[in-house]
Order: structure tokens, then C-alpha cells, then sequence
């Protein structure tokens, strides 16, 4: 077979072993997705460590209570950027990890170029006022963290004694500060992302935001080194391995909801490359080799959630996760052993599930498909850097309403299935609140009387449009259904521009008490942006910590990080 | 006058909460925040004429909108309307005309600001097609042919933003903050990682979180909060 017939036929069939939406888009599945190589914070450290991005400490200037302020530059060959930090003493008052809290012990932003003198006491200005204040040009992302109040002290003293922070202390959370916030893409007047020229490093999907959350690593463990240091003069810095160690921490919540519903394209395009990169991995004759290495990685996952003294409230205990990855492992063995022994043809890893000898649970099973990106990584690599997603409408006026409907009931089949009277409002209303636009979700009996909803109410759109499409007259073009049904054109348009995506949207009614925010909640976090250890409060609040086990700034621009660097053990004591 | 210079998502989120308070369907919500956006990006209104014409938005029932042929020729009324309620109608129709292999042109009577009916030209150049408006004896007759490639006046704003009078912008900005909730201690219990309930309960884990409960609940409350905070801390 020719090279491009072979490439058509192997496409075609990762296409038919890719997972069908009405699997994949439930709220669980979606929560039960592991963080890979796709994830956002992953691929910018591939793709620093493949550029050998040099990131320097151009001027820290912090008081021994820690005001002040810093000044980094990061080179990443092809752009210089800069990363100002203005730098606090923590206080106790309007301090939460909420939105709403008005207390932050720093804040910095995201600046193309070399900034000048002129722009940094521009940003210092206009920072604390949010909403009110204006990016200078060329401005990303703008930043704000808090330190982990016991944690961030622990780790100070020890090192002000001279001696590494003890490895229970730090393992309690794995972070020592932790974003409270990351606004980018227009906001407050920052570069929109989609303006990014091609080639521009921080082009793809959430690249500037991650790029902003490592650098508040940098800055958090610069900063503990630095009080400690001006607390003792025997101090200690960070070890190289506890420093890796060392993530920065992210609180996120019900925001995430608007963010899902508001990209529709995005999540269906990142779901997309997993399952395209996961079936082509699935796909793959499992040799020797990459038997070993899926093995090797399985192992360290497996260590990994044995040492997690993370209590979850709802999520998966990792000690229920690390028995189904020891079952993984056996069959591993097995199907190694069978492949020696009879000489058969090659097993894929589609034979696994065969040799499980009992069920797994679904996050065993998504820790396994993003295992098993390791397997084709330059295959998901070039998918990632495709995630440069326009969610901009593409209404179809000419579609007929038959076609139309034929779309709603076979794209939306679940909305039917849900048993809900669309004229009958959900039990629950999303909404934002004029206190730092705050996203809310409470009963409807308990919001204030007016209150907006913001929340796409899917289901109960798509129910709506359907009684409305079969109505009218089949013949009808979709331009005249909407002249006399006025009130369907953000659905109808909606529908149309998904219409040729498979993983838009999640398969649930999101105004139901039996809803979980944090599904969602975990999908973003966990899954598309590679938190580890994401702790549930409430079904609607996680925190977890990012760059868990990253490579530092010095293994960046050496070249020598460890490609496998996640997952990390605990160090040595 | 200082000029500032928005980003597209700006203009759009304050837009959008802008007609939310002007009370519309929220199905007609995308559509008229793209109507205002391009009003006031690149006119006829610019930045100056939303408020008036968010006010005009107000009460109106979108239905009232007909259309019909008339000797082949599509005849659009906004039965007195605002202009914007009609402008994404008019594109789709003359979409679907020149899919259909027609010319495309109508007419169109019956709404309130006509000269906003020129929304549809950037909402026309989104979907591929170039309109025309021209006004005779308080009617437009509008045609349309397929627009050269490349045109998207999105893309503009997105690469360049759209310049404002700050006074005017924080004004506006102002005004689509009722589109948000009013906040109370009720309110915060929507939210976060624990709930400190009016009695000063705290609900949740209290490990790790160095939260100000006074942000949770009224000032009296705090003291029987930390002490329940606390407890649970040590348990």
C-alpha cells in the first residue's frame, strides 16, 4: 500500500475507535479524565524543554516581610517576554481563595517583549484595580496569587534553619503559593489571543495562562528561598528535588461551567486529539518496548497515588486508583508473557481490558489512555498545536427545517432521554455576582428575585426548538422558521455551528440538584489543564496543585529535564 | 475626552449584559449584542447611541416581526420594531435567496431606527455576503450579492480593538452591572469551598484555607464562626 492510501486507511481507522460522545460527554467520564502530555501545563513544558526557553531573574528587590517587587524575563528564542511581580506582605483581612477576596500576596502579568521602566510602574498601578484598571500593550495575562498560609511558613522555617522543609509538610498540599487568578485574552484590555500571530510561542490554547501559572513557581519558590535567607544567614535553599516537587497551587469552581458552555469548539477539540491520539496509540502493534514503557509509566502512576495523602470528598480515593493500576500492570505482564510464549500476532493495547480478571474503575481506565499518549507522542504534540480554536457563530440560514430537527435529534439524542418538561424551569439558577462577577449557582427559591441566569440551559433549549421544528413546516428554510420563532435563533445558531463537532457539549441538565459542578470543574482543571491532586470541597470547589514534579528553569534551558517528569515520587527525606 | 481602546471581549461582555437589563428574550441575546457591537464599533451609532438604543430594545415582542413575498419579491415589516430586532432576519433571508440561486434583494419597512438596519452589512460580510441599503420615502430596499473572501469585521476588532470615550465606557460599564446578582451573605453560601451559615455554622472541610470569614457572614457572626471553624479544624 502506498505511504498516503496506508496514512487514509490508519486515520479512518483511529476515527472508528475513537469513543462516541453519548460515552464520553457524561459529567463522570468527563471527571475522570487524567492529566497527558495534551494537557495545557505539559505541553508548555514540552515545548519549553524542546526550545530550551531560558527564564532569568532580572531584578528582586522584596522586603524581609516579603513587599516588593521582581522582574523576570523568559527567552524562548523566538520571543522575549517579561513577567513583572509586585509582591506584598500577606494580611489576614479580605483574604479567601475566592474571587471575591481582596487580599493577594502577588500579583504580576504577562508581557511580550522586554518591558520598559515606564510600563512597570504602569502595571503596578493599574493591577490592584481589576476591573477598573488597563493593561499596558502587549500584555497577555494578567496574575494574582496568595501563599499557602501553614505550608508556605513550614517550608520558610525549615529552610531558615538550614534544612529542607520535612516532606509531610510539603506533601499536604505539594504547593507553597496558589493562583487566585489568571485574566487573559481581552480582559482588562490584554492582547486577544486569537490576534496571536502564527508562530507566536503562546499561540495555542491556555499556552499564556500556563506560561503565567509556572512563573508563579518560579517567583513562590524564589521567594521562600529569599525570607528565609533574610530570617537566617545559614539559611537553606530548596533542594532540586523538592523544588520540582514543589507545584503552584490553583482553587478553581463554578466558573469553569461558563467556560465550558462558552467554548464548545475548544472542548471539542481538545477531546477530539485525545481520543484521536488515544486510538492511535490503542492501534499500535505493543512490543517489547512499548510494552516497557507503558509499563514503566503505569508503575509510576501506581507509586504515585500510593503516596497521595490527599483526602478527596467525592473524587476517587488514589488508593482505590492505585489497586486498578496494579491490575493494569498484571495485565501488562500477561499480555507481554502471551506474546513471547505463543509468538501470536502483536496484541494492541485495545486487548488489554481482557486480561483485567475484574472491573476498573473509570479513573484507572483514563490514567491508562493518557498513559498511552506516551506511546505516540509527536503524533499529539502536532495535534496540540493545532488548538488554535475560533468560537465565533456559523448559522446556516438556508438548512432546511427537516434538516435541521434531523441534527437536534440525533446530536442531541440525550436531551430527550432526560425526561424534562422544557416550559418547567430547572431546580437551579447560575448566575454572577456584582461582587468581583463571582459565579454563583443557588436554588431558584433562594436567588434574589430578577436575578439573571447565565446558565446555558441545554437541555431544555434543545426540547424547546424541537416542539417548535416540528411545528412548522418541514420545507421550511430555517431564515423563515426564525422570522416567526425569534426567540430559537441563539439555540437554532448554536446548533448549526456544533453541527459538525462530536464532544460539544455535556451530556447532562445542568439546573438539576443531581448535577455535580465539579465534574466539570474537574474536566478543565484536571483534564485539559494537567492539575494533579485535585481536592473536592462541596462538589463545586477544587484545589489542586499544577507543574507537580516540572522540570525547573534550569532543566529547561540545559535540555535536561526528564520527559517523564509527572507523577512524581515524594523525596527522599 | 480620553479614548481608550476596547478588546472584542469586552465590548462584548459589557453589550451583552447591557440588553440582559434591557429585559430581551434570552434567545435573542447573541444576536442583538452583535447587532450593538457592530453600532457601535463601526457605526451608524457608535458607543454614543447605545443607551438610546438599548432603551428602544425594552418591552418589545419580537414576533411582531413579518415577512412576506409579494410578487416574488420578500417584503420585511418590523410593525414598528427596533432595527435590530429585523438586521440578522434581513441577512438570513437574502442568504437564502442567493442560495437558492435568486437575486437577493427586499424590502424593508415598519422599524423604529431604520439607519441601524446597516448592522446587517458587517452581519452580512460574517456569512459571505455583501449588502446594500439604500432609503426612499422611509422604506430600505435592500439587495445583496456574495462578498469577496477575506472580509470579516470581527477579526478587525479582534487585531486592532475598538476605540471609546472612557467617560462613556465606565458609564456603560456601570449600567450592565445589573445584569449581576446583588450580593449578600446568603448569596456567598452559592459559592466556595465551605459555607458559614447565619448562625455562624461552618459547612465543609476547614483544612487548608485561610479564609477572612467575615467575608462570609455579618460581623457578629465571625466570633461563633472561627470557634466552629477551629473545632472542626482540630477534629
Amino acid at each position: 500500500m502506498a505511504p498516503a492510501v496506508e496514512r487514509r486507511v490508519e486515520d479512518a481507522a483511529s476515527a472508528a475507535a475513537m469513543r462516541p460522545a453519548s460515552v464520553l460527554m457524561k459529567p463522570s467520564r468527563l471527571a475522570a479524565i487524567q492529566p497527558s502530555r495534551i494537557s495545557a501545563s505539559r505541553a508548555l513544558i514540552n515545548r519549553a524543554v524542546a526550545g530550551r526557553w531560558r527564564i532569568t531573574r532580572k531584578s528582586f528587590a522584596i522586603d524581609a516581610v516579603g513587599k516588593g517587587i521582581a522582574d523576570y524575563r523568559i527567552d524562548t528564542g523566538t520571543m522575549m517576554l517579561s513577567f513583572p511581580v509586585y509582591s506584598f506582605e500577606p494580611s489576614p483581612h479580605g483574604r479567601t481563595g475566592r474571587i471575591i477576596g481582596r487580599a493577594w500576596d502577588m500579583m504580576g502579568a504577562l508581557v511580550e517583549g522586554d518591558m520598559s521602566a515606564g510600563d512597570f510602574e504602569t502595571t503596578r498601578q493599574e493591577l490592584p484595580k481589576l476591573y477598573r484598571g488597563r493593561a499596558t500593550p502587549g500584555t497577555l495575562v494578567w496574575c494574582r496569587s496568595n501563599r499557602s498560609g501553614r505550608v508556605f511558613r513550614k517550608t520558610q522555617e525549615a529552610l531558615a534553619r538550614g534544612e529542607q522543609p520535612a516532606i509531610g509538610d510539603i506533601a499536604e498540599t505539594c504547593y507553597v503559593m496558589r493562583n487566585t487568578g489568571l485574566d487573559g485574552n481581552g480582559t482588562f484590555g490584554t492582547r486577544s489571543f486569537m490576534a496571536l500571530e502564527p508562530g507566536h510561542p503562546l499561540r495555542s490554547s491556555l499556552s499564556a495562562q500556563m506560561l503565567c501559572a509556572y512563573m508563579m513557581r518560579v517567583f513562590a519558590q524564589d521567594i521562600i528561598e529569599h525570607l528565609a535567607a533574610q530570617a537566617s544567614p545559614g539559611a537553606a535553599r530548596l533542594d532540586p528535588s523538592v523544588a520540582r516537587f514543589i507545584g503552584v497551587g490553583n482553587g478553581s469552581a463554578l466558573g469553569l461551567m461558563f467556560y465550558v458552555n462558552n467554548h464548545p469548539r475548544l472542548i471539542d477539540r481538545w477531546l477530539g486529539i485525545r481520543e484521536q491520539s488515544i486510538a492511535h496509540a490503542s492501534q499500535l502493534d505493543l512490543t517489547d518496548g512499548r510494552i516497557d514503557l507503558l509499563d514503566n509509566l503505569v508503575g509510576q502512576a501506581l507509586h504515585f497515588r500510593r503516596e497521595d495523602r490527599v483526602a478527596y470528598e467525592n473524587a476517587t480515593p488514589s488508593g482505590v486508583v492505585a489497586d486498578d493500576l496494579a491490575v493494569i500492570r498484571a495485565a501488562l505482564a500477561e499480555l507481554r508473557d502471551r506474546r513471547r510464549a505463543a509468538n501470536a500476532i502483536a496484541p494492541t493495547l485495545a486487548d488489554l481490558p481482557d486480561y483485567y480478571g475484574r472491573p476498573i474503575g473509570m479513573d484507572a481506565e483514563e490514567t491508562l489512555n493518557s498513559l498511552s499518549l506516551e506511546l505516540v507522542p509527536d503524533f499529539a504534540d502536532a495535534l496540540v498545536d493545532t488548538l488554535v480554536v475560533d468560537e465565533e457563530p456559523r448559522p446556516q440560514p438556508f438548512m432546511s427545517v427537516a434538516v435541521l430537527r434531523e441534527l437536534v435529534r440525533s446530536d442531541y439524542a440525550w436531551a430527550f432521554k432526560l425526561g424534562i418538561d422544557p416550559d418547567q424551569p430547572g431546580d437551579y439558577v447560575w448566575y454572577k455576582s456584582v461582587t468581583a462577577e463571582e459565579p454563583r449557582r443557588g436554588l431558584r427559591s433562594e436567588v434574589p428575585e430578577g436575578t439573571v441566569n447565565l446558565g446555558l440551559d441545554l437541555a431544555r433549549m434543545i426540547l424547546a426548538l424541537d416542539r417548535d421544528l416540528a411545528a412548522s413546516d418541514a420545507r421550511l428554510s430555517v431564515a423563515r422558521f426564525l422570522v416567526a420563532n425569534p426567540e430559537r435563533r441563539a439555540i437554532v445558531t448554536r446548533v448549526q455551528t456544533l453541527a459538525d463537532c462530536k464532544y460539544h457539549s455535556v451530556e447532562a441538565d445542568i439546573m438539576s440538584p443531581d448535577f455535580v459542578p465539579a465534574h466539570m470543574t474537574r474536566l478543565l482543571n484536571v483534564g485539559i489543564h494537567g492539575i494533579d491532586k485535585a481536592r473536592d470541597f462541596l462538589n463545586r470547589n477544587l484545589r489542586g496543585v499544577l507543574f507537580h514534579g516540572a522540570p525547573l528553569p534550569e532543566d529547561i534551558a540545559s535540555g535536561t529535564a526528564d520527559r517523564h517528569w509527572f507523577n512524581p515520587s515524594e523525596p527522599a527525606a | 475626552m480620553t479614548v481608550m481602546t476596547l478588546s472584542l471581549r469586552e465590548a462584548r461582555m459589557v453589550l451583552e449584559r447591557l440588553v440582559l437589563v434591557a429585559g430581551v428574550d434570552a434567545g435573542l441575546v447573541p444576536s442583538l449584542r452583535e447587532c450593538a457591537l457592530f453600532s457601535a464599533a463601526l457605526g451608524p451609532a457608535s458607543f454614543e447611541g447605545i443607551e438610546a438604543n438599548m432603551n428602544a430594545l425594552r418591552g418589545a415582542d419580537p414576533k411582531r416581526l413579518k415577512m412576506s413575498d409579494e410578487g416574488g419579491k420578500v417584503v420585511l415589516d418590523g410593525r414598528g420594531l427596533h432595527a435590530w430586532y429585523g438586521a440578522h432576519a434581513l441577512v438570513d433571508l437574502l442568504c437564502e435567496q442567493l442560495h437558492d440561486g435568486r437575486r437577493a434583494e427586499m424590502r424593508v419597512t415598519g422599524f423604529a431606527e431604520p439607519a441601524e438596519l446597516h448592522v446587517a452589512v458587517p452581519i452580512g460580510l460574517r456569512q459571505g455576503i455583501s449588502v446594500a441599503i439604500g432609503f426612499q420615502d422611509g422604506e430600505a430596499f435592500v439587495t445583496a450579492e456574495r462578498a469577496a473572501n477575506g472580509a470579516d469585521p470581527v477579526m478587525d476588532i479582534i487585531l486592532n480593538g475598538t476605540p471609546v470615550d472612557a467617560d462613556l465606557w465606565w458609564r456603560l460599564f456601570d449600567e450592565s452591572d445589573k445584569a449581576l446578582a446583588p450580593d449578600s451573605f446568603e448569596s456567598r453560601r452559592h459559592a466556595g469551598a465551605l459555607i458559614v451559615e447565619a448562625d455562624g455554622r461552618v459547612i465543609g472541610r476547614q483544612d487548608e484555607d485561610d479564609t477572612d470569614l467575615s467575608m462570609l457572614t455579618g460581623a457578629d457572626k465571625v466570633a461563633a464562626a472561627r470557634e466552629n471553624f477551629e473545632k472542626a479544624g482540630q477534629s
